[in-house]
């Protein structure tokens, strides 16, 4: 026995390693920005090249492939921005939309600001005619997503325009009493009536036909990131070099996002 | 009880076990304890070996980091030839910006800004055309106006991770008269880290200075980027420590693939990164490991050995004392012809030897005894026959002339005379039997008229005690294989000791019992019985009960062992039943002529 004893000793004791084991704490899914309560671990994006009636001599050709292009980027962007915990699905309308308006009646007297009545204009009617199983366009392939994931409107516009935003829900009417609510200025309050998606963007098609990152910011807009520039005057000024400020106007291989704005994210 | 011999060999002696134990011990000890010594040493000289290994990895990729940096950094320190504090021309600044892309491939994008924060120039590896903006409110503008070099935190891209850098551009006098700064792609300090091997699967691991991985090279599925800072290990080392290897928590589960590692790590100074060296305990310890299952199976194996023929060994060594063991139960046994044999050419053989001689001179020893004995019994008998003679004489035809008191002085010297005679007689028969010089003369005889002559002869003897004696014959007439005067003389010593140990009054019986093929003869009396401690003595020679010593009742000792060796002589058996007070009957067997032996 002492034997036995002496050689399991040996065996199991001398030069063998004691392990630390340190607890890891596993890191909770992404939440849209600086509201912990609404997950962005996995988001569905619902893509649509929009033409206007009175646009459709520009509608392109192989508009499919840079829409696609843009989105792969993104998606291969979005998860290593944000270490693996969020990914991003998306699904493509098939065919051009062509909107019931003409340009200006979704643009509006002014695009200012990055075109915002084009974007609460087309979203609306978007949320009637695609996502609606009433609407003209309606295909359930198309509006089909997964339980719990985010869902982002990506409006790519044969117009002008840059601009992206969340969709709140509110009881509130007045902007003014909206904008208290959610503790941002009232000139980025917009009313919209929209069910479907939780975030929208809208960027001219030539965004994505040009190495920027314009697409890609605006779609961190839909989960909350503000801009990380100012306009004072006729120039930007960035605060950042991310792909919310300086980066955007960069490829989107070179950008990136701050790792502020990642803490914001709960990464 | 006969065992089997595997059972035998398994359960062995005590003997042999304490030696198979012994060898077993002997031969396992060393290689235990110099297998376990040499473990320990051989152990605590490679943890060493690999912390330094660890170590001396990390400083490497240290180095290298430095001179990525010292290289990277130092292009962007510009000196211009002027001595006016105003900015480089325009003209010139595309130049500048175009040289710095060629001077070094992991420059992305280069710019130059005024002092109030407005690029001037800007030029991108892969972009044309690139946007001039205002960086005024930007870290790198701020700290290179101010006259210190930037070196930004790492950030993730698709081309890789890539660091901002930033330095002041001076005159001749010194005097900052703008910004550059570059977008720098990490890629080949990730490659360095990358391919950087501890062993075969040993692996680096770079992190930025917010405890993001840079780089790594496990195999583990980790994205770059991942916050490591929560792991107590990375924020130590962020925070100035330096781990070792040799530290308690320096074996522990890795957060890559979940694989026991040892790690050591470094902070890398100056840009405030950590490196970690973290080598799987597999493959680390692959020396130890194998060096302990050999020192394990080396054991075991010594240990079966040692099992298997340490009992053949250790009966080897028994054999010989087996052999004087059975050697003494021999002569125990009155046997002194058997010799002990022993051939191991050492002491045990001289023992053996000795030990046969020992018996031969114990033989010897008995011979003369016997010798003397005899000799001593059949001298003594002429002069007590010649004694008896003339007292017999003197009883005759003399006694009318004695006086009463010469004739109570010979009374005494006949009975002294007779019991010397009945010593020497019993003396010689022992020393007959001793020497196996007894005849015995089996024949059919019956038993009864042999018994009825010794009650003749005892008769006198019992009437002077008022003892009754009573015969019951046999019913059949069964003839027994006897010697008619050995079996006289049976009775006789039975019926002698009946009447010698019962009291006056009492009653001798004599009956008989056939018995399968043996007629049995039983002699009870009713006398003073034999003490139960003294039973297994009984047919001792020269052996006497002390409580019939104190009896004052007259004896040789012999007649008990005369009467044993007689009847045994004759193939019969004697045995006896007695309770002390109560009496005694002594029993023995004859073969029934005719009969059948089984």
């Amino acid at each position: 026995m002492l034997i036995f004893a002496s050689l399991a000793v040996t065996y199991f004791f001398v030069g063998a390693s004691k392990i630390y084991m340190e607890e890891f704490a596993q890191a909770s899914a992404p939440h849209i920005y600086a509201d912990s309560e609404k997950s962005i671990g996995a988001i569905k994006i619902f893509a649509v090249y929009f033409v206007p009636r009175d646009k459709t001599e520009f509608t392109k050709e192989a508009w499919g492939k840079p829409i696609e292009a843009a989105l792969e980027d993104l998606k291969k962007f979005h998860f290593l921005q944000l270490a693996g915990l969020s990914d991003i699905d998306y699904a493509i309308y098939p065919k051009p939309v062509i909107g019931l308006k003409e340009g200006i009646e979704y643009d509006t007297e002014t695009t200012q600001g990055g075109n915002p009545r084009a974007l609460l204009n087309i979203s609306e009617e978007l949320e009637n005619r695609i996502f609606k199983p009433d609407g003209d366009l309606f295909m359930r392939a198309f509006v089909e997503r997964k339980e719990g994931e985010y869902p982002v409107l990506a409006i790519i516009y044969e117009g002008v325009g840059a601009m992206g935003g969340i969709v709140h829900e509110s009881e509130l009417e007045d902007k003014r009493e909206i904008a208290k609510e959610a503790g941002v200025p009232e000139e980025l309050i917009h009313i919209v009536d929209i069910k479907s998606v939780d975030g929208f963007f809208l960027t001219n098609i030539f965004f994505l036909e040009n190495k920027n990152s314009v697409f890609t910011h605006e779609f961190y807009h839909t989960l909350g990131i503000p801009d990380a520039y100012e306009t004072p005057g006729f120039y930007d000024i960035p605060l950042g070099k991310d792909v919310m400020g300086a980066g955007r106007f960069g490829p989107i291989e070179k950008t990136y996002i701050e790792k502020n704005t990642l803490q914001q994210l709960g990464i | 009880m006969k065992l089997n011999p595997i059972r035998e060999f398994i359960i062995g002696s005590r003997l042999r076990n304490r030696f198979a134990l012994f060898a077993v011990l002997l031969a396992v000890a060393p290689v235990l304890t110099l297998g376990g010594v040499s473990l320990f040493l051989i152990d605590l000289s490679h943890r060493q070996d690999v912390s330094q290994l660890e170590l001396q990895l990390i400083d490497q990729k240290i180095e290298e980091i430095e001179k990525f940096f010292a290289d990277t950094l130092g292009i962007l320190e510009i000196r211009v030839g002027f001595e006016q504090k105003s900015e480089i021309e325009r003209s010139q600044q595309e130049f500048v910006l175009e040289g710095l892309l060629a001077e070094n491939r992991a420059f992305e994008e280069v710019s130059l800004v005024n002092l109030f924060g407005m690029e001037t120039a800007k030029k991108m590896r892969f972009k044309e055309g690139a946007e001039l903006l205002d960086v005024s409110r930007l870290e790198f503008f701020k700290k290179g106006a101010s006259g210190s070099n930037f070196i930004g935190g790492v950030y993730y891209t698709l081309s890789g991770p890539m660091i901002t850098l930033a330095a002041p551009v001076r005159n001749r006098n010194n005097d900052i008269i703008q910004v550059v700064s570059a977008e720098v792609n990490l890629s080949q300090i990730t490659r360095v880290i990358e391919k950087a091997r501890l062993g075969t699967v040993g692996y680096a691991v770079l992190v930025d200075r917010d405890g993001s991985v840079v780089a790594h090279g496990s195999n583990a599925n980790v994205v770059s980027g991942t916050d490591l800072v929560r792991l107590s290990r990375v924020s130590a080392v962020l925070g100035g420590a330096t781990l070792d290897a040799l530290g308690e928590q320096d074996r522990y589960r890795s957060f890559f693939g979940g694989i026991d590692a040892i790690g050591a790590a470094k902070k890398v100074p100056g840009v405030g990164w950590a490196i970690l060296a973290e080598w799987p305990i597999n493959d680390a310890d692959a020396l130890i490991r194998d060096i302990r299952n050999e020192v394990t199976v080396l054991a075991l194996f010594s240990i079966l050995a040692v099992l298997l023929f340490a009992p053949f060994f250790a009966g080897r060594l028994i054999k010989p004392i087996r052999a004087l063991e059975a050697g003494a139960r021999e002569i125990a046994r009155g046997n002194f012809e058997k010799l002990v044999v022993i051939k191991t050419g050492d002491e045990l053989e001289d023992l053996g030897s000795t030990f046969n001689k020992m018996s031969k001179g114990l033989k010897r020893l008995k011979e003369l005894q016997e010798e003397f004995v005899f000799i001593a019994a059949h001298d003594l008998r002429a002069p007590v026959t010649v004694i008896r003679g003339y007292i017999s004489m003197l009883f005759g035809e003399e006694a009318e002339k004695l006086s009463p008191k010469a004739m109570d002085y010979l009374t005494q010297v006949n009975h002294g005379a007779e019991r010397l005679a009945q010593l020497a007689q019993d003396l010689l028969v022992v020393a007959r039997s001793e020497a196996g010089k007894i005849s015995i003369k089996v024949l059919p005889i019956s038993i009864a008229d042999v018994i009825k002559a010794a009650l003749v002869e005892v008769e006198p003897q019992a009437r002077a005690k008022q003892i009754v004696l009573e015969y019951i014959t046999a019913q059949n007439d069964d003839k027994v294989l006897a010697d008619i005067e050995r079996v006289k003389e049976v009775m006789a010593n039975l019926l002698t000791n009946a009447v010698k140990y019962t009291q006056e009054g009492g009653s001798v019986k004599i009956f008989h019992e056939t018995k399968d093929s043996s007629f049995i003869t039983h002699v009870g009396d009713n006398g003073i019985g034999i003490p139960k401690a003294a039973q297994t003595e009984i047919f001792q020679k020269f052996y006497r009960v002390p409580s019939h010593r104190a009896h004052g009742v007259e004896g040789t000792g012999l007649g008990l062992f005369i009467v044993k060796q007689l009847v045994e002589k004759m193939g019969g058996k004697i045995w006896f039943k007695s309770e002390e007070g109560k009496g005694s009957t002594f029993s023995f067997s004859l073969r029934i002529y005719g009969s059948r032996t089984k």
